[in-house]
């Protein structure tokens, strides 16, 4: 009598890997859910964090007197005053505007723009997002040093 | 003459090597990549300004952050930060008028000779502040931060592509509920 079952050949190439596939992939679903890739911060940054007219103290020089360009931001108007030498804005385009001709007055005056010390001189109520406002239009124009200084 | 025939095939299943290869390297990227159980201290819970210009230094080891909110019932800051391992009140002057906020930061701007701690030039403190907070609650902070010797700043907001003004709320600061 012929045994046809002995014939039959069992294919196990190796260890059976479903399990370690469901654990791999688990751990992968989680890393991915739980990490945080995507910047969800900005910063925007200050070398000066606040000006000397008495509440900062005095602040060091390193024997260069910096240009000095002095801005004024109030409530007075909606959404935001600000004031920059004679000139008034009350968004960010126009306070872009006048920052570039700033920009443009101290290159004809031959003095370089990221040189000069900008210092936002706020009011008590003024709300942090319009002081960045300010600050933004600012940095975007070109002045790279930008600070804040409390008004007497 | 006996007629030879191809072998026949016999597949177990899905050949899932190569699965397994990518999934790996997904894996170890994912593990490298991502900050698991770090925390830098933010306060998720304070509603941030948009920046529409603004740089990312997430990448920086030497930052501080300080979350900056408006005292409830009162017009000063309410400063908290990560101190100690846990996210805590750092008051401008405590109540027998000792200054928390300034003793830290000067604490790691400066370091701690008794313990062996060098001064720190690169520190940064990262100013997460409310965006409806009032310049006079921001005042002091940046104060206290000038006074312990940190003159690199930085404000934290929210990445937007629309220009500061088509974004802000117009409320003028008041004082809260």
């Amino acid at each position: 009598m012929k045994v046809q079952g002995a014939k039959k050949v069992h294919y196990d190439s190796g260890p059976n890997m479903t399990p370690l596939v469901d654990v791999v992939m688990v751990i992968l679903i989680f890393l991915m859910l739980a990490g945080s890739f995507a910047a969800n911060q900005r910063y925007l940054m200050s070398d000066i964090p606040i000006g000397a007219k008495g509440a900062g103290g005095p602040q060091e020089h390193s024997g260069v007197i910096p240009t000095r360009l002095e801005v004024r931001l109030s409530q007075r108007a909606l959404p935001y005053e600000c004031i920059i030498g004679p000139q008034k804005a009350t968004n960010f385009a126009g306070v872009s505007t006048i920052f570039k001709e700033q920009v443009e007055r101290f290159k004809n005056s031959s003095i370089d723009p990221e040189t000069v010390q900008v210092t936002i001189y706020p009011m008590q109520d003024v709300r942090l997002d319009h002081l960045l406002t300010v600050y933004q239009a600012a940095l975007t124009s070109g002045f790279k040093k930008v600070g804040f200084g409390v008004q007497q | 003459m006996k007629r030879h025939s191809m072998p026949e095939v016999k597949e177990g299943g899905v050949n899932v090597t190569p699965l397994i290869d990518v999934v790996m390297c997904l894996i170890i990227f994912f593990m490298l990549v991502a900050k698991i159980g770090v925390t830098s201290g933010d306060d998720n819970s304070i509603t941030i300004p948009s920046l529409y210009y603004g740089q990312d230094l997430r990448a920086n080891a030497n930052l501080f952050t300080l979350n900056v909110t408006r005292a409830l019932g009162g017009s000063e800051a309410r400063v908290q930060a990560l101190w100690q391992g846990k996210l805590q009140d750092l008051p401008i002057a405590d109540e027998k008028g000792v200054p928390m906020l300034r003793n830290v930061l000067t604490y790691f701007r400066n370091g701690d000779k008794e313990k062996g701690i060098p001064p720190n030039a690169d520190f940064k403190v990262v100013i997460r502040g409310e965006e409806a907070l009032p310049f006079s609650a921001l005042a002091p902070v940046l104060v206290e931060c000038t006074a312990a010797n940190c003159k690199s700043i930085a404000f934290a907001g929210k990445p937007t592509t629309n220009l500061p003004d088509e974004t802000n709320d117009s409320t003028p600061a008041g004082p809260t509920n």
